[in-house]
């Protein structure tokens, strides 16, 4: 859908981006009738690339090509560069050159893919005609320049290697518009595609029609409009959306806050979905010339409904397809199951369809393929597809509101429609690996749904968990859930652990806590509350198999001892942990000699080690552990502590030691004691070891804005307090130390990070054991909390 | 163009001028044309200089004028890095005599920095400031 206002921008970003590029060619005409050049006839100035498309930007390359007919001296070539290439240079002009004959040109072209793309955009400037024909005519006729199949191998196996470099997440939250996803390189594939096939001239019909072109156009033009402010604000030759821009860009683009959107939101909403459009459509593209030409033409491999000739999904008659437009749900459904991309026809026609108006959902039928789509194996790329064509709209209306949507917070990486969509498929893989959680969870067609769309209410303000319960329940009357359903679903969305979805809002390792964190919310989903209490007796295998594993092995000589410290034992952390590993704590927690005592456990995995700590609890414990850690420069990855109902502490660690090869445990296990006991006044060494620190992480941290919430539903014991934040030296050592001088004691805490984005969950009670309700004390217990973050006393 | 280098230097100089009496010239330069500078700068009285070999390109991405050439690519071109610290009062005419000595009108010339210098000790006297010099 092409607003006015995007048809006004792209055709700005052009307008803009030729204008600069006739700027370039009237100063080349002058230097050059000023140059002695014009005496002979034997130069030929060209265009290349950018330049050649007349899409300048302030700070763009400007490829020039001096053809010759034949070699001329080097001193007189020195003499002609000089006059055009300094004037061009002391301009601010980044020019860069070469000279060649026509047949040197050809020839480079055959091995340098670069040169050859280049020169599919060869506009000529100035200078002898003579040359010009002979070159286009060399050109024209060359073979290997024309070779339509080794070109399209080039190209995939270049964009695939482009598409790796800049597919991680971070060139998500900072997208780099020239070379990322769906970026202006894609868009100009695209065009070179195009041409090489002969759709340019006609040579062929387009699979594109041409409202896809349109679309194109309007996206590629708004790329450009994006590059061309991009390098005017940072004055330099940069194409990637840094963050500290992204405000200003939006301004410059025009944009204004709207009603439950930032200015910003708006813009990257607009970025991401044109460069979803370009993406898919290079994908599509590719794939599809990339078939033999026969493949293409010859249909052999269908049946009444598909026809997968090309080795992309067709419709074997799309003119029907308006009689029977579930066939439209069909396809996704295919593709989730058995993989496959669609072609760019049958995209076409969709899009076609759902613009003529036509209802893909007859009988409710496709709610039901919906369902089934959700719990394929190639979900994603169906459900991308899905969003892209318009078919999610379509039949979720609701959805619209979260296309596209960036949550302007630091922790946030992809867009909310991206995000659910992955959150599916974290969950197919969490079926594939973990299977007992799943055993727990009887009604997946629920658990998907939920899942799907947990983050439903993001597109309408906050708080977006109570709003989206309220829609969820009206989208899922209407997919035929039944009340017992509807209830569970609503349940799921209102309380959605927010943590539990956290691999899909930005990837990184897959943490044993989130596991187990994930596996208590299938047990809530089947009512058990966290402090054990088990209503559903059919649901509690996992725990009771636990149990019974630690009874039996106390019931041997071994372990009689420690048969009587099992009481102590919190359910989450049985849960949570191998009986091996529990049976150790148990012995280690009797050995114990007195409060002081502290023992250590570490356990070497292949790229990172494990601590585990047992001692007995302390108020500010948690946040004494994490400061020796981080005096001692070990990096915590993720943490899980519990404290059992004895008072013994246990609390794993996952950290980087500060160098390969790390053997100090020992000392550190002594660093610890000496703490503990006050032989050691470690906060003095802390703040010292913090100062020199200080200046290198302040250069590293992002500008996005720290998360920080008190939440008091999701426990009925613990107040949850939940930070989510850039991680720094002694971040969770600070966060802790306010957490205890407000007053609270941690019971368990959950840390985790994604490269350099810490999140933080900490279940707190107050000093006689209750929940924090008084709206005045949270505001103050944040406000520290808050301060901590930002700085080190 | 001499002019004009030298009168932004001066700009940048009279920031500095109350302060720091000492400054460092930083300059890259070509190498063939190490030899003549080193006897020029002496014969200006100059007695010590610090010379490295580095490689190094600036906007025309280290083309050298060649025929051809991968216009893709960035390349480094070896230069020389020729760093002297002198009273502030001489700075104009380093400066001068630097690109007088090595300009040859082509690209790579070079450039040169000039920056202010806290200060200098001799390690054998412990003797410091312009003395050490």
């Amino acid at each position: 859908m092409m607003s006015r206002k995007t048809q006004d921008t792209a055709a700005d970003g052009l307008g803009l981006a030729r204008e600069l590029s006739l700027r370039a060619d009237r100063i080349i005409h002058k230097l050059y009738s000023a140059s002695h050049f014009q005496t002979s006839d034997l130069w030929c100035i060209t265009a290349l690339g950018g330049y050649g498309r007349q899409e300048l930007c302030p700070h763009s390359d400007l490829d020039i090509l001096f053809l010759i007919e034949k070699k001329l001296p080097n001193k007189e070539i020195e003499e002609g560069l000089r006059e055009l290439l300094y004037p061009l240079w002391d301009k601010g002009f980044n020019a860069s050159y070469s000279v060649r004959t026509v047949k040197e040109t050809i020839v480079d072209a055959g091995k340098d893919f670069f040169l050859r793309t280049s020169l599919m955009d060869a506009r000529h400037i100035c200078g002898s005609a003579s040359v010009r024909e002979s070159f286009s005519k060399t050109l024209a006729r060359d073979k290997t320049f024309n070779n339509a199949k080794r070109f399209i191998a080039d190209l995939v196996a270049h964009t695939a290697k482009r598409h790796k470099k800049y597919g991680d997440t971070a060139y998500f939250l900072e997208p780099n518009i020239k070379d990322g996803h769906g970026g202006l390189r894609d868009y100009q594939s695209i065009m070179w595609v195009l041409k090489m096939f002969g759709v340019e001239n006609n040579q062929i019909r387009s699979p594109l029609s041409s409202d896809d072109r349109d679309e194109l156009v309007d996206a590629a033009g708004f790329m450009v409009k994006t590059r061309f402010l991009l390098h005017t604000r940072s004055g330099r030759k940069t194409d990637q959306m840094h963050m500290e821009f992204q405000e200003q860009l939006s301004t410059d683009m025009g944009y204004e806050p709207g009603p439950t959107d930032t200015a910003v939101e708006m813009f990257l909403k607009d970025f991401h979905t044109k460069a979803l459009t370009i993406r898919s459509s290079i994908d599509s593209l590719l794939q599809y010339f990339s078939q033999p030409r026969s493949f293409r033409f010859f249909s052999f491999r269908k049946d009444k409904e598909f026809d997968l000739s090309s080795g992309l999904i067709d419709f074997t008659f799309p003119e029907h397809l308006h009689k029977d437009p579930l066939l439209i749900m069909k396809a996704f459904e295919r593709m989730a199951k058995r993989g496959g991309t669609l072609s760019p026809m049958a995209r076409s026609r969709i899009k076609e369809l759902l613009k003529a108006g036509t209802d893909l959902n007859t009988d409710r039928l496709a709610y039901r393929i919906m369902l089934k789509i959700l719990q394929s194996r190639n979900a994603q790329k169906a459900l991308t597809d899905m969003v892209d064509t318009g078919v999610m709209e379509h039949l979720i209306p609701e959805f619209a509101s979260v296309r596209a949507k960036t949550i302007f917070d630091v922790y946030h990486t992809f867009t909310v429609d991206i995000h659910s969509i992955h959150t599916v498929s974290e969950l197919y893989r969490l079926h594939q690996e973990e299977d007992e959680a799943f055993r727990l969870c009887r009604d997946r067609d629920v658990l998907f749904f939920s899942a799907f769309l947990h983050d439903i209410g993001k597109g309408y303000g906050r708080p977006h968990a109570e709003k989206g319960a309220e829609i969820i329940r009206s989208i899922a009357e209407r997919y035929g859930f039944d009340e017992e359903q509807l209830s569970k679903i609503v349940f799921l969305v209102r309380n959605h652990l927010v943590m539990a979805d956290t691999k899909a809002t930005g990837p990184g390792a897959w943490n044993e806590w989130k596991a187990s964190l994930l596996r208590e919310l299938y047990l809530r989903t089947s009512n058990i509350i966290e402090k054990g209490i088990l209503r559903d007796r059919k649901n509690s295998t996992p725990l009771e198999e636990k149990w019974g594993e630690l009874v039996k092995r106390s019931g041997t000589p071994d372990g009689a001892h420690l048969s009587g410290r099992l009481w102590a034992l919190p359910q989450t952390y049985v849960l949570a942990s191998d009986p091996n590993d529990i049976m150790r704590h148990l012995a280690t927690s009797i050995s114990l000699k007195g409060p002081d005592d502290i023992r250590m456990e570490v356990m070497h995995r292949r790229n990172h080690t494990i601590l585990s700590i047992i001692t007995r609890d302390r108020p500010g414990l948690f946040s004494l552990l994490t400061g020796v850690l981080a005096l001692s420069r070990i990096d915590i990855i993720s943490a899980q502590i519990f404290t059992w109902y004895d008072s013994t502490v246990v609390d794993t660690f996952r950290v980087l030691p500060p160098w390969q090869d790390y053997q100090e445990w020992d000392k550190l296990e002594e660093l610890f004691k000496d703490c503990l006991s006050g032989k050691i006044d470690f906060e003095t060494k802390l703040t010292s070891a913090q100062k020199l620190k200080n200046d290198e992480d302040k250069s590293m941290r992002g500008t996005g804005r720290p998360v920080l919430l008190i939440d008091n539903e999701t426990s009925d014991f613990f107040t949850i307090i939940e930070v989510r934040a850039h991680k720094r030296t002694g971040l969770i050592h600070d966060i802790s130390r306010s957490i205890s001088s407000s007053g609270l004691e941690i019971h368990r805490a959950f840390l985790s990070r994604n490269s350099d984005l810490l999140s933080s969950v900490f279940y707190v009670v107050d000093s006689v054991g209750e929940k924090i309700l008084d709206a005045h004390r949270q505001q103050e217990i944040l406000t520290l909390v808050g301060t901590s973050i930002d700085s080190r006393a | 163009m001499a002019r004009q280098a030298i009168q932004s230097a001066d700009s940048c100089h009279e920031q500095y001028k109350g302060e720091f009496t000492m400054k460092k010239i930083e300059a890259i330069i070509k190498p063939f044309k190490l030899d003549e500078l080193k006897e020029t700068l002496q014969s200006l009285g100059i007695t010590g200089m610090t010379v490295t070999e580095v490689r190094g390109f600036g906007r025309q991405k280290g083309h050298k004028e060649i025929y051809r050439g991968a216009e893709y690519q960035v390349d480094f071109i070896p230069k020389v890095k020729v760093e002297i610290v002198v009273k502030a009062e001489l700075v104009d005419s380093v400066i001068q005599t630097i690109i007088t000595c090595t300009k040859t009108g082509k690209i790579g010339d070079g450039k040169i920095f000039v920056m202010p210098i806290e200060n200098v000790i001799r390690i054998r006297t412990g003797e410091q400031g312009e003395e050490a010099i």
